[in-house]
């Protein structure tokens, strides 16, 4: 299990080089001189000189490829064009939001989401299994816009249960979470409920059952552990997309986390900040499909020996 | 005189789809004495895998369902007993091994935990118990260094050792009644051979009964004290295994045999069975058989023939039979069972 574990470590290392390769070629393939909007459009030619010396874009590229390998490692992303503001710091403050978001929107998801999937499974072709399926179709396909909208047009100006926007104390998370998790609650619903159906079907099933185990011991220890291996991948893929979906909620919800800055931050063409969320982003990605792998592993002995 | 473990009457297991009710058991009496092998033996789809599910419990429902009949086991009547009951049946006093070895055990637990699982729950042992016996019981059926084998995972294992441990799984709890469906036919021929002497070693050491269920005669000819032949869920042949073998009654039993290869012949051509088993929502009007049967008379397409002894130990299902002895004897009168 250890040298798998290993093993996996190591092919994570090429995917992170590529992964900065793009990150740092965006900076010059995006039209527009970042030098220029820095200085703004009334600076003289000297000025914009000079700031193109302090970014180091005179430099050559692989010159500054490196520097930028190094800073990232120790670090350091650059200022902040707009604020002069360490990049990794202003990361650092918007964080914590963002990642709290998407784990709520992860456990939300998942939680819910095997739970209507089991349901609908041991209903199949029932009142419960169409009840649950229809409430998962309806998630997956709503925008997280819309949905987001819609949540807080109830609950906040009609209900009046919950905050509308910003993300001062707990509560205001709840509609956040909601909303982010919603699309891969559905998801996990449908793989959950495919899964046991498939499962239940296996001869291992009839198996636990031939031994005259309870059938909540068969369903809930020998279906759903087998299930879950396809839902892990699910949810680890859907963790990552949910750091990126916080882009729109974020917005929506008006909550100063890592996916708005990024938006701000691509609108005033604030290159070291764009470059920073989204090298912080894809890192993430990288590093939760590598932990996905290694449940995975723990899950299904049959991945760890081949 | 051995006493009598199962004694099924006139079971019948339907299922019920879309394209029509499929017959699946029907009409299957039966009687299993402690200690004895019986073999069910018929081609894919004759109904005996139905008919160890039924005696287990495990037909799935829907579609389908035991119509009617009786299954008494001991004293009780196990189409009439409760769920909960049935599962303290089940893996205890009657116990099933399964065809695919390789499918039949859990992927993602350790063979040690899914022996261990049966002492649990029915015995209500300990980890470290259950752990001892479970031990104990791969030993029992020739798997080297349990000790460590406990922790391996199925996919670990080879396909004999996989039905080595459902062997052990099944005999955990010593159950009086084993049902083994096809235990080989996923087998390499030497390995199969070892599983046979393995069951029938076992069978003397702790007096179970089997029911071992297998569409290749050669397998029961070894093990089996008597012999069922089923097809197209109806018992056509029931025997002992000597007069089985030596002077096989039914045509469709004496076409199984001719298709088994004899060291002593050499065939250019190895005989087969004309034709399929029908499926079985159109089975034809009259003996289910008549299609594919050399013998085939008028009086076979238009009615079934009843099951009649014809010797102490042999019950035949042919209408040969019924007319050589009305033939014969009309005075003695064919004796239905």
């Amino acid at each position: 299990m250890l040298r798998f574990i290993i093993n996996r470590i190591f092919q994570v290392i090429p995917v992170l080089l590529g992964i900065t390769i793009l990150v740092f070629s965006m900076l010059h393939l995006i039209p527009g001189d970042p030098a220029r909007t820095m200085v703004g459009i009334e600076a003289s030619a000297e000025q914009i000189e000079q700031a193109r010396e302090e970014l180091g874009l005179n430099r050559p590229l692989h010159e500054q490829f490196f520097s930028f390998v190094g800073n990232a490692i120790k670090g350091d992303l650059g200022e902040s064009i707009r604020t002069s503001l360490p990049v990794t710091e202003e990361i650092l403050n918007r964080l914590p939001i963002t990642i709290n978001i998407a784990i709520g929107a992860t456990i939300f998801a998942t939680f819910f989401g095997m739970l209507f999937g089991i349901i609908a499974a041991i209903n199949h072709n029932k009142f419960g299994d169409g009840l649950t399926m229809v409430i998962s179709l309806l998630s997956v396909s709503t925008p997280s816009y819309f949905l987001g909208l819609l949540l807080m047009l109830v609950f906040s100006l009609h209900l009046g249960w919950l905050p509308t926007i910003g993300i001062s104390t707990p509560i205001h998370y709840i509609l956040p979470i909601v909303t982010l998790g919603a699309q891969a609650m559905g998801l996990i619903a449908r793989m959950t409920r495919s899964g046991m159906l498939d499962v239940l079907r296996q001869d291992y099933i009839r198996t636990a059952r031939a031994k005259g185990l309870p059938e909540r011991v068969v369903i809930y220890i020998h279906a759903f552990k087998n299930a879950l291996i396809p839902v892990v991948t699910v949810v680890g893929l859907r963790f990552g997309g949910l750091l990126a979906g916080t882009v729109l909620v974020e917005s929506v919800f008006a909550v100063p986390g890592i996916g708005r800055f990024m938006v701000e931050a691509v609108l005033i063409r604030d290159y070291p900040v764009v470059q920073g969320t989204v090298l912080v982003v894809a890192v993430s990605f990288v590093l939760i499909n590598l932990l996905v792998d290694i449940i995975y592993g723990l899950l299904d002995p049959r991945v760890r020996y081949t | 005189m051995t006493k009598e473990l199962l004694e099924i009457k006139n079971l019948k297991t339907y299922f019920f789809t879309d394209e029509g009710t499929v017959r699946a058991v029907d009409g299957v009496d039966l009687e299993l004495n402690k200690g004895e092998t019986l073999g069910i033996v018929g081609e894919s789809g004759s109904g005996k895998s139905m008919m160890s599910l039924s005696i287990m419990g495990l037909i799935p429902n829907p579609p389908g369902k035991i119509v009617d009949g009786q299954i008494n086991f001991k004293d009780k009547n196990l189409c009439k007993i409760s769920k909960s009951e049935y599962r303290r049946i089940r893996g205890n006093e009657i116990s099933m091994i399964f065809q695919e070895p390789m499918t039949s055990l859990n992927p993602v637990f350790t063979i040690g935990k899914q022996i261990m699982e049966v002492y649990k729950h029915h015995q209500g042992l300990s980890k470290a118990e259950a752990k001892e016996k479970t031990i104990e019981m791969l030993k029992l059926v020739g798997i080297s260094m349990p000790e460590r084998r406990i922790h391996e995972y199925p996919n670990q294992l080879s396909g004999g050792m996989r039905q080595r441990v459902m062997i052990a799984m099944a005999l955990a709890c010593n159950p009086e009644l084993l049902i083994a469906d096809e235990p080989t036919t996923a087998l390499d021929v030497t390995i199969q051979a070892q599983i046979l002497k393995l069951m029938d070693d076992l069978k003397h050491k702790l007096n179970t009964s089997i029911i071992l269920i297998t569409h290749n005669l050669g397998v029961v000819a070894q093990t089996a004290d008597k012999i069922i032949v089923m097809y197209a869920g109806k018992v056509m042949e029931y025997s002992d295994t000597k007069s089985i073998f030596k002077n096989p009654k039914h045509p469709y039993t004496e076409g199984l045999l001719d298709s088994i290869p004899k060291i002593d012949k050499p065939v250019d051509r190895l005989s087969a069975i004309p034709g399929t088993v029908p499926s079985s929502n159109d089975f034809p009007t009259g003996c289910s058989f008549y299609p594919r049967c050399k013998y085939a008379m008028e009086i076979c397409k238009e009615k079934g023939p009843d099951l009649i002894k014809l010797e102490d130990d042999v019950q035949v299902r042919c209408w040969k039979y019924i007319e050589e002895k009305t033939f014969v004897s009309k005075d003695h009168h064919s004796e239905k069972v």
